[in-house]
């Protein structure tokens, strides 16, 4: 063979490898056991490593619960459900391009979203490209079902969105009394929009109570400096009745060690409000302030009932750990999609959703939700309560005296969510991402 | 802003120079003295702190601090040492590039195997010293002072090491006249691999002596590389006092910076525009001196 | 001549290995031309889940690949390692977003606009960044890779803050995913071929001129900073394009995309793909995705740890990336059928100079020269000085040269004659003093203006670009003297070419034109220098320590020639030596430099006879020991 040859040959086999490389993953998951007819992929692209690391490991182990449980009821449709689940190390592009894999490859019927509020936003669409249905239980920014060019119909959410649960953390600092409060908050949407409806709603209830820091300030970058010492040292500057926060995880972690470490009765001082979840409860355990006025989504100890009860003792014996609340709420997000689905008789995203939309659903935290129309969010509740001891009970402190916030009492006016979703309550017209409720005309007149 | 508000922030941005300061000034130093750029520096950085939280938690919190921290700035010393004398041996004197490459895969590798031994969760310890002071009328950590007290004294600890010692003399001179090294019979080799040895303890110790006071996971050294870089370029590479000005600047900017409602927005972005001037006008840092 | 079979053979084996690469390349073009249509057909086949998300794949490895090749503009082709490429990349997609989103302009639109943003972004801040060299370069990149991100997560009312543009929507057209593939890779293979045809320009050689060696391109006329600034804006705005084309994928641009650690994947990528070849940063790409997508689904615990060992692996062993594999399996295919490595070493040692064809040279149209006026004052130095610290190198030097004259300097170590050649050359600026040359005041200008004005300058430690061809060399400087490397088309390698192979062959260098100089043994480096000096038509040659290393035979050719050319063509030669042979057979002025101050000036005679003189170079007399003070 002549030189030539031998190298197109060569370079040909090269061709063959880049080929290979992209044909390379995937997975195939066709086969069940006999009384199956088959297997259906339900898809979760979750912070598994990276910064929201701790949340997606307690997701995905739920999610393979409830598919073991819907799967021992005779699965969906006579089909098995799998759990298929990718790591996306809490970054958008990974989410992105794993949403496209589980849909394109897997064929997913159903998705399940991501833990962050800016990785739903870059998944969302792609779901809705696909008509797929996208059941979110953990990111829960309010822009996710009303900003215009995020309304998804297929995006279904069973946690409290940020306004509802800004305005329950409203109304758990009117119930304290306090009238300077202090306000720090990590800066992207989440942050933002949880803040601004916290801001809304405590200037209806509590007229009176001021916010003490400058606006500029309340915000803090994120990701954020390992360190607190300047938010830490401008609250005892301040000296507020009450700090309202909603930094989560790690952030909170090292907000709160660190706040001890300058004063033990830094928070008997200044008291907090904060959203929380059973995850920074277990990892401070012991070391969790009392006395903490927390807000939580679905905090399985205040939230006493059978089926609650049956789940936690089941989670506890697989894993050796607690649930947190959204091992719980994903719970919720796949017997809600079993349920609905076998009503349908299909998979077919349409289908099932009209079988979601409007109905009512069982759920682990002890009331039925209904989804609405127009931005499919659920009824569901925010907890609030303060810190105690458990009495042994758990490793860590839990809510005494807490109370259940309805759902219905927390939910968006659907004036404001149309008005919302009709582009009337941008900033600066024209710009989907200056989207505020605070904005809409019917929220000035409320 | 009253006498008792300002030492409030100034001794925030005290602390929060404390640390940056011993992991920039082992950056500084392994740049200074090897010329090499070490992206896996916040790696070890990463791993001793999660080396004394776990060690720390089985002997019990509290008292088992100190034999932890020497043990974790022991690892990250040992990986320094097995980096410099399998990875970094063969990249010397090569581009800047393939360095970087270099330490920025040894990083990926470290921080993966992070991952796998000790999982993504993140873990908390108690600090051995509980308890705060009371100074005109608000508190201060006394775990704070402390930190403050230890990179003080490790700062003077490294001028001793730097100038009183033969080792001090030589890694001096691979500083400032790498060629008059070469010709004066000094064990280069060796030089080289103790100053990476040393500058990776020093990450170590640093990550070791912040771990107590926050929630320690594989991610923690990323965000500290950065600022880390930030100190050692303004400060000047290889200058021990460069780094501790440059944490210093960088600390208090953030203190003041993040509560004023001007500055907030722009706190953090500050350090590199200070960064930008600093090379653009003296690239070679306050305190360093020009590349040879 | 010797080995002329070695030497064919390894000049065939380079060949053979050009046409494997080039093989290489066209086949890969191919794969991923026919990626789709080979897809549906292998999902027909069952022999992949889904076609569709294969396209996907190929869609993102086209993005990644231009963004890869435009960042290895400037890694490869000229040796700029920076950081703030992504950020480009970052403008580029934030520009297609709001466009899209607030003005609702049609994405064509917008994909036109986002490289002129970038490119307008990238040479504002490139020009600050090349405020630094090198290693402060880089870093001056990462901090404003930094400044651009705080920027994009900051500027709320613009780019949404840290909440970024969401919902972005794909043009209807492109909504089938063939259609979007062929776009994409339409528009990324006409950036590629852009940046193809600037690689093989004259513009081309000036940047790998300056990769192998700053100094020599600055001394034949090449003003490095405007280069780099130019390439530097250029790989801008082709990543700009990368960018333009990411919201095709991702419906959601956000302020990370700018983050400094994003420039870890083009240069990963490019890593992968080889740093000297134009292609081989796209086929990293393809590897990479499809590597990354792989790895990520099965592995993701240990995907990171498995990225550090490839790349690891890939900086100490495989330097050169996937396309230096075409080559290292021909030195393996050697090794293992046994043939003799040709040693490239000892065929060259130092023949060249020996076969120095004088008339030849002095004939080659290469040289050019103007016939010029004898006896005028071509250059004067008044008042020259230069301090560094508490030393003073050069002291208030007074000199004239004239027109035609051969004129040496020497002097003992120290003695400041290699300052004086910097302040002349434009490498230094002088403390105080002027210097003119042909009536114009040269003081303190940059270096390749100084050489395009007439003064050319050949090294004491030998200056050449080590990894160009020795004919790469000499067609390269002449290429920047003459200023035609402003010129971004045209092909390079055939401009000059002949009349550089003429003077190759006059200087002996002839049988070595194709071979890396670097390869050279260093007597043949130092014809090199010497037919570039030549070359470059200068008025003036400035030779500092011209026959340094080279053996006792090697210096007589070499001044010979270096002599019946000054005398053809009336150059004017300015040299130090330490051979004093040399001083005296060829200058016709002397000047004795001490501790920076000219001690006297004669003709050789005089100064080889003179007492003060002898005494200097033994080191008796110190210029600070006032009594032994000179007359």
């Amino acid at each position: 063979m002549s030189s030539t040859g031998r190298s197109l040959r060569w370079a040909a086999a090269c061709g063959a490898v880049l080929m290979a490389a992209l044909a390379c993953g995937g997975s195939s998951n066709t086969g069940g056991t006999v009384t199956f007819k088959g297997t259906k992929n339900i898809g979760l692209s979750v912070a598994l490593t990276g910064q929201s690391a701790l949340y997606g490991h307690a997701i995905s182990q739920s999610m393979k619960l409830a598919a073991d449980e819907i799967n021992a009821k005779g699965g969906i449709n006579g089909y098995k459900v799998n759990a298929d689940i990718l790591d996306d190390a809490t970054q958008v592009a990974n989410a992105v391009n794993n949403i496209k894999s589980l849909i394109l490859q897997d064929n997913v019927v159903a998705m399940l979203g991501n833990v962050t509020s800016a990785q739903c936003q870059a998944t969302s669409p792609i779901a809705k490209q696909n008509k797929v249905i996208f059941i979110a239980a953990t990111c829960n920014s309010y822009q996710l079902t009303t900003e215009p060019d995020l309304v998804n119909p297929y995006y279904i959410s069973v946690v409290p969105n940020t306004f509802m649960e800004g305005t329950a953390a409203g109304e758990l600092a009117a119930k304290t009394g306090a009238k300077k409060i202090f306000i720090v908050s990590p800066k992207y949407l989440f942050g933002i929009s949880e803040t601004n409806a916290f801001v809304a709603e405590l200037k209806k209830v509590a007229p009176s109570a001021t916010i003490i820091n400058d606006s500029s300030t309340w915000y803090v970058p994120f990701p954020t400096n390992p360190r607190w010492d300047s938010t830490i040292n401008a609250i005892q500057a301040a000296k507020p009745d009450l700090v309202y926060s909603n930094i989560f995880a790690a952030d909170q972690i090292n907000f709160i060690t660190q706040a001890l470490q300058v004063d033990p009765n830094f928070f008997q001082k200044y008291p907090m409000t904060t959203l929380a979840s059973v995850d920074e409860l277990q990892s401070l355990g012991s070391k969790y302030p009392l006395g903490m006025h927390l807000y939580q989504r679905a905090p399985f100890f205040a939230l006493n009932n059978p089926a609650m009860n049956g789940f936690v003792t089941k989670y506890h014996d697989r894993y050796g750990e607690f649930p947190s609340d959204w091992a719980v709420m994903d719970y919720d997000a796949m017997t809600m999609y079993a349920k609905a689905a076998n009503a349908a008789g299909s998979f077919d995203a349409d289908k099932v959703r009209s079988q979601i939309v409007g109905h009512s659903f069982d759920s682990l935290r002890g009331y039925k939700f209904t989804i609405r129309d127009g931005d499919q969010q659920a009824n569901v509740g925010e907890t609030v309560g303060t810190t105690g001891d458990s009495g042994g009970k758990y490793p860590f402190p839990i809510l005494v005296n807490s109370t259940n916030l309805k759902g219905d009492d927390l939910l968006m006016p659907t004036a404001i969510m149309q008005q919302l979703q009709a582009g009337q309550c941008e900033k600066t017209p024209g710009t989907p991402n200056t989207t505020d409720f605070s904005l809409c005309p019917a929220w000035k007149t409320s | 802003m009253d006498p008792g508000k300002f030492l409030l922030f100034a001794t925030g941005g005290l602390a929060d120079a404390a640390y940056l300061f011993i992991v920039a000034a082992g950056l500084s130093l392994v740049f200074g003295a090897l010329r090499v750029i070490n992206m896996a520096h916040g790696s070890l950085y990463m791993i001793a702190a999660m080396v004394s939280v776990v060690v720390a938690n089985r002997l019990g919190a509290g008292i088992g601090f100190l034999p932890a921290l020497l043990g974790a700035v022991l690892v990250a010393a040992a990986i320094g040492a097995v980096i410099e004398t399998t990875v970094l041996k063969r990249v010397y004197g090569h581009e800047h590039l393939v360095q970087l490459l270099a330490t920025y895969a040894i990083a990926l590798i470290i921080g993966g195997a992070a991952r796998l031994i000790f999982g993504s969760n993140y873990r908390t310890t108690s600090t051995p010293i509980q308890g705060s002071l009371t100074i005109l009328g608000y508190s201060y950590s006394l775990y704070a002072l402390v930190m403050i007290a230890a990179a003080i004294l490790i700062g003077l600890g490294m001028y001793g090491l730097l100038f009183r010692t033969r080792l001090g003399r030589n890694i001096r001179a691979a500083v400032s006249d790498p060629e008059l090294l070469n010709a004066s019979g000094v064990n280069v080799t060796l030089l080289y691999t103790a100053v990476f040895t040393v500058g990776a303890g020093l990450a170590g110790l640093g990550g070791a002596i912040v771990a107590p006071s926050q929630a320690v996971d594989p991610t923690i050294g990323d965000s500290v590389l950065v600022l880390a870089f930030a100190i050692s370029v303004i400060g000047g590479l290889g200058s021990i006092i460069g780094s501790a000005v440059g944490a210093l600047m960088v600390g208090e900017v953030i203190s003041f910076g993040l509560i004023n409602p001007t500055t907030n927005s722009f706190a953090l972005a500050f350090v590199f525009i200070i960064m930008t001037l600093v090379l653009t006008v003296r690239p070679w840092g306050l305190f360093g001196r020009p590349e040879a | 001549m010797k080995n002329a079979g070695a030497r064919w053979r390894s000049w065939v084996t380079n060949r053979r290995v050009d046409r494997a690469r080039w093989a290489l390349a066209i086949v890969l073009l191919l794969a991923a031309a026919v990626l789709p249509p080979v897809s549906l057909y292998l999902e027909g086949q069952g022999m992949i889940e889904s076609a569709r998300f294969e396209i996907v794949l190929g869609v993102t490895s086209l993005i990644l690949a231009l963004w890869a090749v435009s960042y290895n503009l400037m890694l490869g082709y000229a040796g700029m390692v920076s950081f703030a490429h992504a950020a480009y990349y970052g403008v580029g997609a934030y520009t297609v977003a709001i466009l899209l989103q607030r003005y609702q302009i049609s994405y064509f639109a917008a994909l036109a606009a986002a490289p002129l943003v970038a490119a307008t972004v990238g040479i504002i801040t490139g020009f600050v960044a090349l405020r630094a060299v090198r290693l402060y370069f880089s870093l001056l990149t990462l901090a404003i890779s930094q400044l651009l991100y705080s920027v994009a997560e900051g500027w709320y009312s613009v780019t949404g803050g840290d909440n970024g543009i969401n919902g972005i929507v794909t043009p209807d057209q492109l909504t089938d995913y063939p259609t979007l593939y062929y776009f994409v890779a339409a528009i990324v293979g006409v950036s590629l071929l852009l940046m193809f045809v600037l690689t093989r320009s004259p513009f081309g050689a000036a940047l790998l001129a300056i990769r192998e060696n700053r100094e020599r391109a600055r001394s034949v006329g090449i003003n490095v900073k405007g280069y780099e600034l130019a390439v530097y804006t250029i790989a801008a705005l082709f990543a700009g394009v990368a960018g333009a084309l990411f919201p095709l994928v991702q419906p959601s641009v956000v302020p990370g995309m700018l983050f400094w650690t994003e420039n870890a994947t083009p240069v990963v990528v490019t890593l992968l793909g080889g740093v000297g070849s134009f292609l081989g940063p796209g086929f990293g790409a393809f590897v990479f995705t499809g590597l990354n997508n792989s790895l990520s689904r099965d592995f993701p615990y240990q995907l990171d740890v498995l990225l550090g060992a490839i790349v690891l692996g890939v900086v100490l062993l495989v330097p050169g990336g996937f396309a230096s594999v075409p080559g290292l399996v021909a030195q393996l295919r050697r090794r293992v059928v046994g043939e003799e490595t040709p040693s490239i070493e000892a065929e060259t040692k130092g023949e060249a100079i020996r076969m120095i064809d004088v008339a030849r040279a002095v004939e080659a149209h290469a040289i050019q020269s103007e016939h010029i006026e004898r006896g005028k004052v071509l250059l004067k130095l008044e008042g020259l000085s230069r301090s560094f610290g508490g030393l003073r190198a050069v002291d208030s030097v007074n000199l004239e040269i004239h027109e035609g004259d051969r004129h040496a300097i020497i002097g003992p170590n120290g003695a400041g004659k290699s300052t004086l050649f910097n302040l002349i050359t434009g490498r230094m600026r002088p403390s105080t003093g002027r210097v003119w040359f042909d009536g114009r005041d040269i003081t303190g200008r940059p270096a390749h203006v100084v050489a395009k004005a007439g003064i050319g300058r050949a090294f004491q430690i030998t200056m050449i670009f080590p990894r160009l061809t020795v004919r790469q060399n000499l067609q390269y400087a002449m290429l920047a003297h003459r200023g035609r490397t402003v010129q971004p088309w045209g092909l390079a390698d055939r401009i000059y070419r002949d009349e550089a192979i003429e003077l190759l062959d006059a200087v002996g260098l002839g049988p070595h034109a194709d071979l890396p100089a670097g390869q050279l043994s260093h007597g043949d480096q130092r014809a090199i220098e010497l037919a570039i000096s030549l070359a470059l038509g200068s008025r003036m040659i400035l030779l500092d320590e011209p026959t340094a290393g080279m053996s006792a035979s090697e210096t007589r050719h070499a001044m010979e020639l270096v002599r019946r050319v000054a005398t053809d063509r009336n150059l004017t030669l300015l040299f130090c030596e330490h051979d004093m042979s040399v001083v005296f057979g060829t200058a016709r002025t002397v000047t004795v430099m001490h501790q920076g101050r000219i001690l006297m000036q004669g003709t050789p005679e005089q100064i080889r006879s003179n007492p003060e003189v002898q005494a200097v170079y033994l080191g008796e007399l110190d210029m600070d020991d006032e009594e032994a003070a000179p007359a």
